[in-house]
Parts: structure tokens; sequence; C-alpha cells
């Protein structure tokens, strides 16, 4: 093992480098850094193996895990989904639940304006002017960091964080507590808003967890710690 | 969401049952690859399972110190590794074996025979970088320091000669012995 080696628990940081870049190219030479990362990548493969068991092994270890962390994993797995889906999922969702029910669209309709209009009656600022204000240069920082939601008139919350260096955009994002994306707002320039409970499904769970992703050209590129929120 | 954005849920809410889902399906995610990279070490179904609850109960205990420099399948990965190292006999540099019981002992203590034994390492490690091909270097460092069994280095190097890995670890321990004979270090 040579000074240049690299830690195991970086190495796949290489396949991000440049083909020229020095580090990869002492890894590339490298005996025990190129044995490692081929070691790591054969890890990810999951190729099974002769005589092993991966069915049996998952389902052995997803009840171990439920008992050690209290948590069942397919529950989890239903709610979460493995990247995102839960969002994706959600519009095809509704539009099955509400195919061919034109009663129930109509309904649902009326809620919405009804639940807008209660939110412009009581709190009369346009969108623009939910936005409290936006980062200026001096005030850019790292890491993204998400202030105490603080409780304004009515039902209102304002949620702020601070500004993250690169990011054009900032999305707010909910979450129920099984981790099921509940709402993703639209991208905005500003680091705070606010948000009240008409902006959400009508069956809202009482505690939601938010976090802020950080966006720049549309790419996340970074996203604050999740935190908890619940509406007066 | 990615295993990172996952992991930083679990740190922020550790205590909380979405801190704990988070927490679940991270490791879930994993599971599988875990159990397969500790079989292909020991080739036994319940040994392999008992190594992959050592692993995620670790992973799990010490998310607290991922500190999201690295990716999250790399940091679990260096979890996996020890283990299966811990499980793994070291193996000879010149012959297919076990290494003689002196090689296999803790440290020692004493700081001028670890000097002694650390230029002796770095001797070994120019001596492998200098002698042999470059797919012979990851054979014969996956096989003495990884630990790794023959035929899983066939796997992980792609090796598609008929005697795998084998045969290039022959041939690099016969390189290896001549040039060592050569410095006059035997």
């Amino acid at each position: 093992m040579s000074k240049d080696c690299i830690e195991v628990k970086r190495i796949s940081e290489v396949l991000e480098l440049p083909a020229d870049d020095s580090t990869r190219r002492h890894v590339e030479a490298c005996p025990r850094c190129s044995a490692i990362l081929a070691s790591y990548q054969g890890f990810l493969n999951e190729e099974i193996t002769a005589g092993s068991d991966p069915d049996e092994a998952d389902a052995r270890l997803t009840a171990f895990l439920a008992s050690e962390i209290g948590v069942l994993r397919e529950e989890v797995r239903d709610a979460a989904g493995t990247k995102d889906h839960a969002w994706k999922d959600f519009l095809p969702r509704i539009m099955k639940t509400f195919y061919l029910r034109p009663a129930w669209v109509a309904a649902l309709l009326v809620i919405i304006a009804a639940g807008v209009y209660g939110v412009l009656w009581w709190h009369p600022w346009t969108p623009d002017k939910t936005v409290l204000r936006g980062p200026s240069q001096a005030e850019v920082s790292q890491p993204l960091t998400l202030s105490t939601p603080q409780r304004i008139s009515g039902e209102g919350v304002r949620l702020e964080w601070t500004p993250m260096a690169g990011a054009d955009a900032y999305q707010v994002r909910f979450y129920d507590r099984n981790l099921n994306e509940i709402v993703r707002l639209e991208p905005t320039n500003e680091t705070a808003l606010i948000v009240g409970r008409s902006m959400f499904p009508a069956q809202l769970p009482a505690k939601l967890i938010w976090r802020v992703v950080a966006l720049e050209q549309g790419d996340e590129i970074g996203s604050s710690d999740a935190a908890s929120l619940e509406f007066p | 969401m990615t295993d990172e954005a996952l992991a930083r849920i679990v740190q922020s809410l550790v205590e909380s049952e979405a801190g704990r889902a988070a927490g679940a399906e991270l490791l879930g995610r994993y599971q599988r690859a875990v159990y397969l990279w500790c079989y292909r070490y020991v080739r036994d179904h319940e040994r392999a399972l008992d190594m992959s609850q050592e692993v995620l109960l670790r992973a799990w205990r010490a998310l607290d110190s991922f500190g999201g420099k690295s990716k999250f399948s790399t940091w679990l990965f260096a979890i996996a590794r020890n283990r299966c190292l811990n499980e793994m006999h070291r193996v000879s540099l010149f012959e297919e074996g076990e290494a003689d019981f002196d090689t296999v002992q803790a440290p020692n203590p004493d700081p001028v025979r670890r000097l002694e034994e650390r230029e002796y390492e770095e001797r070994i490690y120019t001596l492998i970088r200098t002698t042999l091909e470059p797919e012979e270097q990851r054979a014969i460092w996956l096989r003495c320091f990884e630990r790794m069994p023959i035929d899983e280095i066939t796997w992980v190097l792609g090796i598609e000669s008929a005697s795998g890995a084998r045969g290039l670890l022959q041939k690099a321990r016969r390189k290896l012995r001549n040039a060592l004979k050569e410095s006059g270090d035997e």
C-alpha cells in the first residue's frame, strides 16, 4: 500500500474522475486500489453464486432488520418506493381512482377551488408575496439547513432555509411518516415561503416531514436534512 | 430517494418512526448484495446469513458516523469487506495455503519491529508492482490481502481462461519467487 492509495470507502469516487486524473491513474496502476475497485464492483453486481439462497436470505434479513430497527421494510417499500416512485405514482393512482366518475371529479374540483379561495381570502397574498426573502451573495452558505417552522396567522406556517452555494432554485418536498411523498412544490429561487393546510390533500397526516432540495439547472446538487412539520 | 438522502433522514430523525423507516429502506436495498458477498467468501448459507446480520447491524449502529462524503454503497462495502477479511485466513504470498503463524499474529508492539515489518511490506508491494502484469497484480492482491477465494477472483476479474485465477496465481507466484531470489531477500 502506498501513500497515494485511496480509502476503501471512497474507492467509487474514482469512477467519476476524468481518465487523465492523477488519482484515477494511480488506481489503475496500483494492485491494491485496482483490486479493491474490482471487488467493489463485484459487490454491487449481486450475481448469484451456486448454492446460495438469496430469496430466503432476503426474507430472513428483512425480518432481522425489522426486529433490530423496529420497522418492517415491506411497509416502507410500499410507502417510500425505492427511487422517488411515490410521487410519480400519485397522479396515476388519483386518475385511476376517479376515472369515469365525473361526479367525484366535480366534487374534487369544488373542494380544491374552495381551498384555494380560502387561502387567498384568509391570507391575501399573491404567490410572489408568499416569498419572504431571497438569498444575497453575502448570505450564501453551506450546507443547506432548515430553520424551525414558524406559525403565522391562521393556519399558515413559514418555512425557511439557508441558501446553498451553486443552487439556482429550491424545491420543498413533504412526506408522511413513512416517507411517502405527499406534495412537491414548484421550485423557487427564494429561501422562504409560507404554506397552508389547504395546499395539501384533504387526508393530511397530523405530522409531516419536510426537506428542501437544492437545484442547479434542474439537477439536484444537495438537500437539507429532513425535519418535522405540524400545522396549527 | 437516493441512499445518501435516506441516510440523512436517519441521522436527523433517528428517534422517530420516519428515521427508522428510512434506515430499514436503506439497509434493505443492500441486504441481498451483502449476503451474496459474504456467501462468496464462506460458501455456507447460514454462516453467510450470520455475517450479513452482523454487517447490517454494524452499519445501522454506525450510521451516525456516515459523513456523506463517500457513497453509502462504498461505506457499506467497507464494512462488509472487513467482516469477510476477519472470517478468512490470511494466505501466503508465495505459495497457495495459509500463511505461516508468524504472519497472522497481531501487529508487533515493538516500534522497531513494526518499522521492519512496514519496510518489508513496502518491498513486497514494490516487488508485486515491478514483477507482475496488471492482471496478475490484482489477482495476487485479491488472494493474499483481500483473502478472496480463488473462484471469486476468477469472477471478479472476469478471467476467461480455462485455468481461471488459479493458473494466473501460479504464474504470478513463480515470478515473485524468482524475483525474490534475484533480489537476495529470500
